[in-house]
């Protein structure tokens, strides 16, 4: 069995493999569009509770943790949390706007979480772009330089990146930059309401043509890397990880099935973008929610009904590509696709119909 | 070469789990995963039980598990001793690598 089978068995069997840690909403910028409600108010989870939460999440079998925010580097305990974290052997994943990575802190993680790879916003090709969009004069600059820190300490990192209307004319020269660290660009196309349900970052969404431009320099780029992976025997641990999508498992996603997402209250959910708590970690272990919560029954059961309703909509995209939770924010209803979805499956249903002629 | 005596751990990077009915084994610092069988996962339990494993312990700890006689497990476990130590997923800890 492959790595990718595996992970498919877990959305299609319900076993919990990945979890998304949301240690705190402090952050050091200010981006335009994040989805944090930073005004949510509840009791952070201390040290211990995460330890305790730590080891039902490696008796239950998960493997990857994401240490995520805000910027998880402003949690207090965000070294200890993480050492314990690499002790009880998950892979781990942290999610940083690179801000706070300077030299020695670098050197830390490196050395006391030791993560798979840390995951950094980009947000523009120059710093007027950059700047504007985290809403810190000098964070691009700032960014740039601890991009080097870790490319010379050998800490891995990925570039992900939202195409909105203020980036889209820089979205060339944003791929030329990844490309420089010899790493490729993830670019999400999707722009989301705020967790506290407010519309405005909606206002950014970026162009038709801008959409069109991006999707065939993602074609382009991943030409460019299959070319440069040729000599490799073996799948790369990030390629299989890329592999696992939608197909064949019956659902549109893996929330509540394989995933869940932790708030820095407690409150267990079943993404990042779907906020209603199916249980709180102060009254509950983890174990408990994922085997009784009526709302992760819930969850599981739409990401197929979804799936059925997005193969018969757009089989030519094989179902794929929708988000329940997003369009339960947007349109209220998790079944209801909203504008924004529809349209960039429009463009994705024509490359594809073209591309088959 | 490995002998019952040689101490081994597993290397620093790898990270290993079982999952449904099988088991994963991520070498970070390649950037690769591996989906493992059945024995070399039972030997991978032991050694995140103990720093530090030898082919004895080892035997001694999988002789229940398995049905089939010492001198058979003894072989079969330094085969996979040595393909887990080739994979670099363990490292010899007393000289042999």
């Amino acid at each position: 069995m492959s790595y990718a089978d595996l992970i498919r068995r877990t959305w299609q069997e319900n076993v919990l493999f990945s979890v998304l840690i949301e240690l705190t909403y402090q952050c050091n910028l200010n981006c335009y569009y994040c989805y944090n409600d930073r005004e949510q108010q509840g009791i952070p989870l201390s040290q211990q509770q995460y330890f305790d939460f730590f080891d039902d999440l490696r008796s239950m079998g998960v493997l990857h943790l994401v240490l995520s925010g805000g910027e998880p580097l402003m949690h207090p305990d965000f070294f200890t949390l993480g050492a314990r974290a690499r002790q009880l052997g998950f892979v781990i994943r942290v999610k940083s706007n690179g801000h706070a990575l300077d030299k020695e802190t670098v050197s830390r993680i490196r050395a006391e979480v030791d993560p798979f790879m840390v995951d950094i916003s980009l947000h523009g090709a120059t710093g007027a772009v950059h700047d504007r969009q985290t809403g810190v004069s000098g964070s691009f600059e700032r960014l740039l330089k601890n991009l080097h820190f870790m490319q010379e300490q050998g800490l891995r990192f990925r570039l992900n990146s939202a195409l909105t209307r203020w980036n889209e004319d820089e979205i060339g020269a944003m791929f030329s930059l990844a490309h420089g660290f010899d790493i490729p660009l993830n670019i999400s196309m999707s722009i989301t309401p705020r967790d506290s349900g407010d519309m405005e970052p909606l206002s950014i969404i970026p162009e038709k043509e801008a959409v069109i431009r991006t999707m065939q320099l993602l074609k382009d780029q991943a030409v460019k890397w299959a070319e440069k992976d040729e000599t490799v025997d073996e799948k790369k641990f990030i390629d299989c990880e890329s592999e696992v999508t939608e197909k064949d498992t019956g659902k549109v996603c893996g929330s509540g099935s394989s995933t869940v997402t932790v708030d820095p209250y407690g409150n267990v959910l079943p993404c990042v973008q779907w906020r209603e708590p199916a249980g709180n970690l102060h009254q509950q272990s983890i174990k408990e929610i994922w085997l009784h919560a009526h709302l992760l029954r819930e969850v599981r059961e739409i990401t197929s009904q979804a799936k059925e309703k997005m193969l018969e909509k757009w089989p030519e995209l094989d179902g794929a590509g929708y988000c329940p939770a997003v369009a339960r924010l947007i349109t209220g209803n998790p079944l209801e696709e909203d504008a924004q979805s529809v349209n960039l499956k429009i463009i994705r249903s024509e490359d594809v119909l073209e591309e088959n002629l | 070469m490995t002998n019952t005596e040689t101490e081994y751990r597993m290397a620093p990077d790898i990270r290993f789990r079982r999952v449904l009915d099988e088991a994963v084994v991520v070498k970070q610092d390649n950037n690769q995963v591996i989906v493992i069988n059945e024995v070399s996962a039972s030997i991978l339990d032991i050694f995140e039980e103990q720093e530090t494993v030898t082919a004895e312990v080892l035997v001694n700890a999988l002789n229940e598990a398995y049905d089939v006689d010492r001198p058979t497990l003894e072989k079969d476990i330094q085969s996979h001793l040595e393909e887990l130590q080739t994979a670099e997923i363990i490292t010899s800890v007393t000289g042999h690598k």
